[in-house]
């Protein structure tokens, strides 16, 4: 069980060094000279020379580097062009709200998806099954902005029970939560139907193995072959769905956080973007990218937990 | 429990009365999805020859139009007619969704093969790029490269590929992986048949229907991801008719006039409806053997 | 609610019907159908059977018989898209078929219960064996969890696995095959049903297993009084445990009866057919096998009257066959019952019992050609995991210093148990893979280590035909593509490669009209019959033949056997069988070699090893076989064999047979104490087992074998006659 966690963190490690080298390059991608691209073809030579001893771009590349590694462990994420605050401390300053909706769609995608894919394997070949995978194949298919557009006019306008934008109130959890049961359901309702396709598919399968059919022919309950038998060997494929499922919503939280404007990294770096804050970008993208993999290592963890065959 | 029932005899028949016969014809979800791809296909193809307006002609006389009348689907904030704009946006769509998907199965297939039947060093180091990609969310590496290398066509297909083409390839990968240790691969080596020889004439064939289903689920995820860079102001730029553009247009009239950008959600939603569907349905008709293999990771 | 224990449950509607040793299963007219897209296909066709309780059941059949389907049906187990449209299922004169699903359920397990083929896949992975048998209790009785454990423990004890308590809570990937097949038969007995039904318990198991299995099936039904369902292909299996025979053909009974008179005077051309075609262990080399012409019908085109008419040596030409189905109906003594119309016919035909002991001379003196392969010290090790740290590597030896040379013209067999790697020596000799270390000399010339081109043009000389007919076509190619690869490799295809492929589709036994089908419409054996024209293409000497009629049902076995043996005449073929059925191996190979753990244990002639096993193992091995015949398998004395094969990854120092070897045992127990060597589980062995690897020895007649002490030993410890 330690060495399985020992090796999984093994693999994390240069996961994330991985990431941090293609943010590296993300800035020596940028068309043409970067110092232009970030400043503007208007910039005075005297800032292009100033940016570009900041970004160390007149340096080597192996030094640039090693700078940008080294500071990146130091916690020196570059400074945000247009505030000048360290990036790292812009990106802090909303990643709460942005975890808080990732996790809260991750809830709702669970709560859904798993009771939906059972019932459907459940009831297979039934009218019921058909039309929960009807509904799951459109769940995965609407574009997530769109659908939050819809749920603003429905829920906030035409019904207001929820607010249309915002996080809100600072400091206050009820008003707060409130704020993110709207935005959690639509990003939540694709990963629901991305899980329960996969909770249907791999129950069927499990269903068809032969110690379902020992489990049966020993005359164990119906119910318990389903939720105790199959359902505890399927848990490792819906699992890792779930860590798909997530990586997905991080990146659909960027379109929900812009529909229903509330703050957090997708704002963040779409803001970023506009105003070619390159290093704010990085540190954002960055930052998405790193909570992926760890939420990913955190999954890795339970398996062991669920298939003995994994513990050593 | 197996019922065998291997030995029957074949008699020739027509290739239709042999289709009617195959799992595809009996299987709903392929159908719709099926006429639903070629009726897109269709549009997308003969939209500008059947478009009632130009897409681009503002008349600011007519804004804001409701839907019917004049104008089928309505007239957005400068008087453009939005059946028009939906029509040439279909082939906008269309032309995202062919190139990522064929372009994401071309490298994806390159690098599956060669990850899978080289093995060794080769696979390991192909392996953990692609899982470093993969841990990339899909959306937000096509983000990071259009706001990078700027909001063209262009950028935002090789985004899209470039977000798609791990996907495509650790299927490719799984499936080469099951089809090379069979014994038939064996048993071709054991005549002598050398290995170019043998990933086009016996790999390949036997590998493809899967990773199609990927590709096929890439065009689709290309759709969406075109409509969401659109929508975010970082895909093709306005006043370029495209689904996401038309949807962005009538944000800001949700509440007043919902016509904008329902309608032009809606196409999405069908067509990228469609194309799962059909991914599905291949999926469901598949080798059930290759089936297991990829039903879980094609979902991404 | 009653206890569980040794005393049997009574039908709670029906009390009076059933004593403690006579509770009966009834199957009346069963009809069982599948509904499959092309149409309805019955798979089960009015059986109908008793089994009574003490008693046990051979169901013979090969595939699509029915023989499972049936047995599922009394369980109330078949499945959409088959369903029971006719018949009942009695037990004690309760109607199976009339109980809603609870009820049912009830039934199963604490009445009836099951066990399957593949222990491998038949305990659920993710849950200590332990808890998988207390389940079983508790979804029966209402005892506590503490009170479940004590009573699993003793079913576990009762099938003997050792030190069940610390093993309770271990999980189904920690036991080999053998006991996870105990643990699947502690289960079934958990609450001692009044009837277990066994599908194919042991097909999946290596011999010794399978020995170890069958004796404690035994042992079990000796110690409770059930009755037992042993469905299987396996004709030796039921000579050595049924009390009675069902025999099923296409969904029906075609003949019951009790063992001796099915196995000594079979009155249906079916039986009678299979029992010829079977190779035995104990036949000397016979000219040919009988073999049953086609295969196994498939149920969706039953030939109409007799499904057997088309492949009958009595029937095919008769009209009444091909027209008219016939009932079973007495056929002599003891409910012995037939369908066969012309059943009385068969009382003159003989099953051709082979005589003990007579010696057919060998046919023409093939064996004294010269060496057309000469193997020295091979050897294959590959890592045993793909990522190991360097200080810390474990590799598989799975053929650890190999010698032996084939000659031109014979048959070389080579056999042992799942991991001896008799597969991979096969591979490394046509270099499918690359050998360790080692040479490999094929008429003189080295080709361990050839290059790739060099390689490919050897290929023209050694081909190989493989296991599974199934997995070994590539299923999208038409035959023609298949038979024409070997020619377009090699660069031969030209205008007349059709017509070659033709020839050769019809020298396998092929219709060369059918060049055009694709591998999924044709029959097991039809598809092997491809992967034999395949590696004929190219004309090769010599022939690598990878368990080649293991995947076969036994009658078209035969069929494969006889091809075999016609093309080796005909084209001067050598071939190298390997195998893990003794009987085939005795009756197609000139000499044979056995393999443990990756090195030849004892060689020879074909029949001087067989008459005169030397090495402890190849007793063993040979004394595992059942044999087809009731009578000699019954009086025969019975080696079992402690334990299962060990991972090649560690194999056991010295001997690595020493920890299950009878004789070593025996040994130790007449040996002076300082030359006897402490082991770690408290046993004494003889020091030399333990320590050294015996060298294969060198005798004059050709027979070698690796043991210290042959010769030595001739008391049989752990020997049992029955």
């Amino acid at each position: 069980m330690l060495r399985y966690a020992i090796g999984r963190l093994l693999l994390v490690i240069p996961t994330i060094f991985g990431m941090v080298v293609l943010a590296f390059f993300m800035l020596r991608a940028l068309p043409g000279d970067p110092a232009t691209a970030i400043l503007g073809e208007f910039a005075t030579p005297q800032a292009l020379e100033r940016l570009r001893s900041s970004l160390r771009l007149d340096e080597p590349l192996l030094s640039q580097f090693y700078h940008y590694v080294t500071g990146m462990m130091t916690g020196d994420w570059g400074r945000s062009a247009l505030t000048r605050k360290p990036a790292m401390a812009e990106v802090m300053s909303v990643v709460m709200p942005s975890m808080a909706l990732a996790f809260a769609s991750i809830f709702v995608a669970i709560v859904i998806g798993i009771p939906v894919g059972v019932l459907s394997a459940v009831k297979q070949g039934t009218g019921i099954d058909y039309l929960l995978v009807a509904l799951t194949i459109i769940g995965i298919s609407f574009p997530v902005f769109w659908l939050g557009l819809i749920t603003i006019v429905v829920f906030a306008h035409t019904i207001p029970l929820f607010p249309a934008v915002g996080a809100g109130a600072p400091g206050s959890l009820l008003s707060q939560t409130h704020a993110l049961v709207l935005p959690a359901i639509v990003l939540g309702s694709g990963g629901a139907a991305y899980i329960a396709r996969l909770t249907r598919s791999s129950m069927l399968e499990v269903m068809n193995q032969d110690y379902i059919l020992v489990a049966r022919a020993m005359g164990i309950s119906e119910s318990r072959i389903l939720f105790v038998y199959a359902m505890r060997s399927a848990l490792p494929a819906i699992l890792s769905v779930i860590g798909v499922t997530f990586a997905v919503s991080i990146g659909n939280a960027i379109l929900v956080e812009v529909v229903f404007a509330r703050p957090g990294l997708g704002s963040l770096i779409i803001k970023a973007t506009f105003s070619r804050d390159y290093q704010l970008l990085q540190a954002g993208l960055l930052m998405l990218a790193v909570s992926v993999v760890l939420v990913n290592f955190v999954i890795d963890l339970l398996y062991p937990i669920i298939d003995p065959r994994l513990r050593r | 429990m197996t019922v065998s029932l291997d030995n029957g005899p074949v008699v020739a028949m027509p290739a239709w009365k042999r289709w009617m016969r195959s799992p595809y014809a009996r299987h709903t979800g392929f159908l719709v999805g099926a006429g639903i791809t070629v009726l897109f296909v269709f549009v997308a193809l003969i939209g500008p020859f059947i478009a009632p307006y130009d897409p681009l002609a503002t008349d600011l006389q007519n804004v804001l139009q409701p839907p019917g009348g004049e104008h089928l689907l309505g007239t957005d904030r400068y008087g453009r007619d939005i059946a028009s704009r939906l029509l040439w946006g279909a082939q906008a769509s269309l032309f995202v969704a062919l190139a990522v998907g064929s372009l994401s199965l071309l490298f994806g297939v390159i690098l599956g093969t060669l990850a899978g039947f080289v093995g060794g060093w080769t696979d390991r180091i192909m392996l953990a790029v692609i899982n470093i990609l993969l841990a990339f969310p899909g959306f937000l590496l096509a983000l990071a490269f259009v706001a990078i290398r700027g909001s063209t066509l262009t950028n935002v297909i090789l985004a899209v590929t470039l977000a798609y083409t791990p996907r495509v390839a650790i299927v490719m990968r799984a499936v080469v992986l099951n089809i090379r240790p069979r014994q038939f691969i064996e048993a071709s080596f054991a005549v002598g048949v050398s290995t170019p020889t043998m990933i086009w004439k016996h790999v390949l064939p036997n590998c493809l229907p899967p990773v199609i289903v990927v590709a096929t689920v890439s065009a689709a995820f290309a759709i969406l991801a075109e409509a969401g860079l659109s929508f975010l102001g970082l895909g093709v730029q306005p006043p370029a008719p495209t689904w996401g553009n038309v949807i962005t247009d009538g944000r800001p009239f949700l509440i007043s006039d919902p016509w904008i950008s329902i309608s032009a959600g809606a196409c999405i939603a069908v067509v990228v409806t469609g194309l799962n569907l059909l991914g599905d349905g291949v999926r469901d008709t598949l080798d059930p053997f290759l089936r297991n293999q990829t039903g879980a990771r094609a979902l991404k | 609610m009653q206890d569980g224990g040794a005393v049997p449950n009574t039908a709670d509607g029906n009390p009076s019907a059933s004593t403690a040793s006579g509770s009966r299963l009834s199957v009346r007219g069963l009809t069982v159908q599948f509904a499959m897209p092309m149409g309805i296909v019955r798979a089960v066709d009015n059986v109908s059977l008793d089994i009574a309780q003490g008693e046990t059941v051979g169901v013979v059949g090969e595939s699509g018989s029915g023989k499972s389907v049936t047995f599922l049906s009394v369980m109330g187990m078949v499945r959409q898209p088959g369903r029971i449209v006719a018949g009942s299922v009695e037990l004690d004169g309760r109607d199976l078929s009339q109980l809603d699903r609870e009820e049912l359920r009830g039934i199963r397990g604490r009445d009836i219960s099951m066990v399957f083929q593949d222990p491998q896949t038949s305990l659920n992975p993710v849950f200590p064996i332990g808890k998988q048998i207390v389940d079983v209790f508790r979804a029966h009785l209402p005892i506590s969890k503490d009170e479940a454990r004590r009573r699993a423990l003793e079913v576990l004890d009762l099938v003997h696995i050792p030190e069940a308590k610390n093993r309770f809570d271990s999980f189904p990937h920690e036991f080999s095959g053998g006991m996870r097949q105990r643990v699947l038969i502690a289960m079934a007995l958990a609450l001692r049903p009044r009837f277990i039904i066994a599908d194919e318990p042991t097909t999946a198991l290596d011999v010794t297993m399978q020995a170890q299995i069958l004796e404690l099936l035994h042992e079990l039904k000796q110690e409770i009084n059930i009755g037992l369902v042993l469905i299987t292909h396996d004709l030796g299996v039921v000579a050595r445990s049924a009390d009675r025979v069902i025999v099923m053909y296409g969904g029906k009974i075609v003949e019951q009866g009790d063992v001796r008179t099915i196995f000594y005077e079979p009155r249906h051309p079916y039986t009678v057919s299979l029992m010829r075609s079977m190779p035995r262990i104990d036949m000397v080399r016979g000219e040919r096998l009988h073999s049953i012409g086609g295969s196994p019908p498939s149920l969706s085109g039953l030939p109409a009257g007799c499904a057997f008419h088309p492949r009958c040596f009595l029937g095919a030409e008769r009209p009444k066959c091909r027209t008219e189905t016939p009932e079973l109906h007495d056929a002599g003594r003891g409910g012995h019952r037939s369908a066969c119309h012309y059943a009385n016919e068969l009382e003159l035909v003989s099953t051709d019992a082979p005589k003990v002991g007579e010696v057919v001379a060998r046919a023409g003196a093939q064996t004294t050609g010269e060496a057309l392969l000469e193997v020295r010290d091979l050897r294959m090790h590959y890592p045993a995991a793909s990522f190991q740290v360097p200080w810390n590597r474990k590799v598989v030896k799975a053929v650890d210093g190999v010698s032996f040379s084939v000659r031109e013209g014979e048959t070389l067999g080579i056999v042992g148990e799942s991991g001896c790697g008799k597969s991979t020596l096969g591979r490394c000799l046509i270099r499918l893979i690359e050998p360790t270390s080692g040479s490999i000399a094929f008429r003189g010339s080295e080709i361990s280590h050839l290059g790739v081109r060099d390689m490919r043009a050897l290929r023209t000389d050694i081909q190989m035909v493989f296991q599974d007919p199934y997995a070994s076509l590539d299923p999208r190619m038409t035959v023609e593509s298949i038979l024409r690869e070997p020619f377009e490799a090699h660069g031969q295809a030209d205008a007349r490669t059709t017509h070659k492929i033709k020839e050769l589709m019809a020298h396998v036994g092929l219709n060369p009209e059918h060049i055009e089908r694709r591998p999924h419409e044709f029959s097991g054996g039809q598809r092997q019959r491809i992967g034999i024209a395949r590696a004929l293409a190219l004309k090769p000497k010599l022939i690598i033949l990878d368990e080649p009629v293991s995947a076969l049902d036994v009658s078209v076995q035969a069929q494969i056997i006889n091809l075999l043996k016609d093309l080796q005449a005909e084209f001067k073929l050598t071939y190298l069988f390997i195998a893990h059925d003794l009987s085939v191996v005795r009756h197609i190979c000139d000499r044979v070699m056995v393999m443990y753990l990756g090195r030849i244990i004892e060689a020879g002639d074909r029949d001087t090893l067989f008459a005169d096993p030397r090495h402890p193992y190849t007793k063993v091995l040979l004394s595992a076989v059942p044999l087809p015949d009731p009578d000699k398998e019954r009086a025969r004395a019975h080696v079992v064999v402690p334990g299962s094969v060990p991972s090649p990854i560690n194999p056991p120092r010295g001997c690595h047979f020493h920890p299950r070897c009878p004789s070593a045992a025996a040994l130790a127990g007449s040996m002076p104490a300082d030359e006897l060597e402490q082991l770690a589980d408290g046993g004494v062995l003889p020091k030399p087992c333990v320590n050294a690897y015996p060298d294969i020895g060198a005798e004059a007649d050709g027979h070698v074998q690796a043991c210290h002490f042959v010769g030595v030993d001739n008391q049989n410890t752990g020997t049992r006659g029955r």
